[in-house]
């Protein structure tokens, strides 16, 4: 059976009896039955609940009451997201029993809306990684080539979606983890506006970059997830008062924002393939009556350092809080092992958090410390956020000119297992393009770029504070041409 | 930049083993030497500069400023008392009749 709707189209068929709930999740979870095991994007399957709420969903169908478009939808949910009652390991072994005693807002918000969670996805541990290899839990293929990854730290999730076994999808990005590997899987991603959807219940990494968002086939699917997800949070004090606006665009009605491209973003280090194809879609914008122009975005060069230096800073203080005390993995007594017990908290945590940890968080953490450390704080860490103010400012005067900034997603499309794993700048330098989205706070979407390669590639869409609705127009619009 | 693995590891509550502590100091090493591209980065090192440029770009995304909530329970928090007790129990790493088993906080040394 056919399982690669959109939500759309699920709805429709649902709505009009075309096909049972039922019959729908068992499409998708027949779809991991027959690859998961290879691909491995999913941690937990939800199988019997999953059923459970279709069949209610069918006895309100056969009621004749009307359903919601997320009603009966099977979505995917990376395992950093909180659901009540359930696993969640952010992908690391000093999580790895942890069950969750609330759910995250955005859970709330999709149960109310009627969507059925298949299952938790898998991803770098803590979201630390590009690649989806630093899960405690072992790595998750790309399904559009297993022999490369499908990027991260929401590598699960674009996976999930890329290979038809969900609808879409909810990920995170601090740095890029939704964008980057919904480009290298090639499917649509968004990281909203910094305070657009609550934190909630999300496994904090690095708390003024975090945003949870969604992940779809196209992008219209991914504005319907969006919607539902979005808006403010008396329990996310950092998230915005005021009602966000949306309009049900149609193609004919696009409106002829105007396009940026900084000159920055098309340096050394950008692939020649992802080159051409980038450049094409600028021509295809320019023939189609959009302005297209060079802007200057002159601060970029030094993103990705400030970005590896907040970060790391404000994850290290968040997971502080990981010492198996009160949950979470406790480290083996030493007296299994004929030692000595613990003489004291201090020696429980340290084993705690060395055994719990993988290489990646230990180094960030180590990192984080340093970088806020007497002596070391004003040079590194207070300099870097100065800076970020100089890359926010740069986005605000380029927004005074263009509505649009558009730059390619990613420097390279997927690369293959292993081949960044010794060295973790070749590492961080995946996620070149996407970290200035996060400094300034901005929403930036990624869509497919047009390509006769088989590897996907993404384009990056980015705009206003808030203005979600001209990504979606213009990728939208890009999408159907 | 001068720093010791072993001395922020001990900050961290993280213990290493020697193959461990090797690779995170040239890791480290690496990334260090390429964050110090900032200093050359000319941030108008006024702190009052810094402050009200940063507050003024915060203007521009979120006009407000500690805008707190009551501090109440919501009104639905959700199952009653001994259900969310149990779930938080569940997650208890040692636990003995209801209670949180932990090691010696004081140390009587």
């Amino acid at each position: 059976m056919e399982y690669k709707f959109t939500i759309q189209t699920a709805h429709e068929l649902l709505a009009t009896k075309k096909i049972s709930c039922c019959e729908l999740i068992n499409a998708y979870l027949d779809q991991i039955k027959k690859q998961d095991s290879d691909i491995h994007a999913f941690l937990d399957v939800y199988e019997e609940e999953s059923f459970t709420h279709a069949h209610m969903i069918d006895e309100k169908i056969q009621r004749g009451e009307t359903i919601g478009m997320l009603e009966g939808m099977p979505i995917a949910v990376k395992d950093n997201i909180l659901i009540k009652g359930k696993r969640a390991t952010a992908g690391s072994r000093i999580l790895e029993h942890y069950v969750a005693s609330y759910d995250a807002t955005v859970i709330a918000k999709l149960k109310q809306a009627g969507a059925i969670f298949l299952g938790k996805t898998n991803m770098d541990e803590f979201a630390m990684g590009s690649s989806t290899e630093h899960s405690a839990f072992g790595p998750t293929k790309n399904p559009r080539d297993t022999t490369r990854v499908p990027g991260g730290s929401s590598g699960g999730s674009a996976a999930a979606v890329a290979a038809g076994e969900c609808a879409a999808a909810l990920g995170s990005d601090t740095g890029g983890s939704i964008r980057q590997p919904a480009a290298f899987c090639g499917i649509v991603g968004l990281k909203p506006t910094y305070g657009a959807v609550s934190r909630y219940g999300l496994i904090a990494m690095a708390s003024s970059l975090d945003q949870i968002g969604p992940m779809g086939r196209t992008v219209a699917d991914t504005k319907i997830l969006f919607e539902s997800i979005r808006g403010h949070d008396p329990l996310d004090a950092t998230t915005k008062r005021e009602s966000l606006t949306s309009f049900n665009f149609h193609i004919d009605q696009t409106p002829k924002l105007k396009i940026g491209i900084p000159k920055e973003y098309l340096g050394e280090g950008l692939d020649e393939g992802m080159r051409k194809a980038f450049e094409e879609a600028g021509r295809f914008f320019k023939n189609e009556g959009f302005e297209v122009k060079d802007v200057s975005l002159p601060h970029t060069p030094s993103a990705l350092a400030v970005y590896y230096l907040i970060m790391p800073a404000e994850a290290s203080t968040n997971l502080a809080r990981y010492e198996g005390v009160r949950f979470g993995t406790r480290a083996r007594p030493p007296e299994a092992f004929g030692r000595a017990p613990h003489h004291n908290l201090a020696e429980l945590y340290t084993a705690t958090r060395g055994e719990g940890f993988g290489r990646e968080v230990k180094s960030r953490i180590v990192l984080g410390a340093f970088v806020l450390s007497h002596g070391y704080y004003d040079a590194y860490y207070v300099k870097a956020q100065k800076v970020r103010s100089l890359i926010t400012q740069d986005f605000f005067n380029a927004f005074q000119d263009v509505d649009i900034i558009m730059t390619p997603a990613t420097p390279t499309p997927a690369f293959r297992f292993g081949e960044k794993m010794d060295d973790p700048l070749a590492m961080y330098l995946s996620d070149v393009y996407t970290v200035t989205a996060n400094l300034a706070g901005i929403p930036a979407l990624s869509v497919p770029l047009k390509n006769n390669d088989l590897l996907p590639k993404g384009l990056q869409l980015m705009a206003r504070p808030f203005h979600e609705d001209d990504l979606f127009a213009l990728g939208n619009f890009y999408e159907h041409h | 930049m001068e720093f010791s693995v072993g001395h922020l590891a001990a900050l961290t509550r993280l213990s290493l083993d020697e193959e461990e502590k090797k690779r995170l100091e040239s890791d480290l090493a690496g990334i260090l030497a390429y964050v110090d591209q900032l200093r050359e980065v000319d941030t108008d090192d006024g702190e009052e500069v810094t402050r009200v440029r940063l507050n003024s770009l915060a203007r521009q995304v979120a006009p407000e400023i500690n805008r707190l909530r009551e501090d109440v329970l919501p009104s639905s928090s959700g199952d009653e008392p001994a259900k969310e007790v149990a779930i938080l129990r569940s997650g208890f790493p040692e636990e003995e009749e209801g209670y949180l088993r932990v090691p010696l906080v004081i140390n009587k040394k």
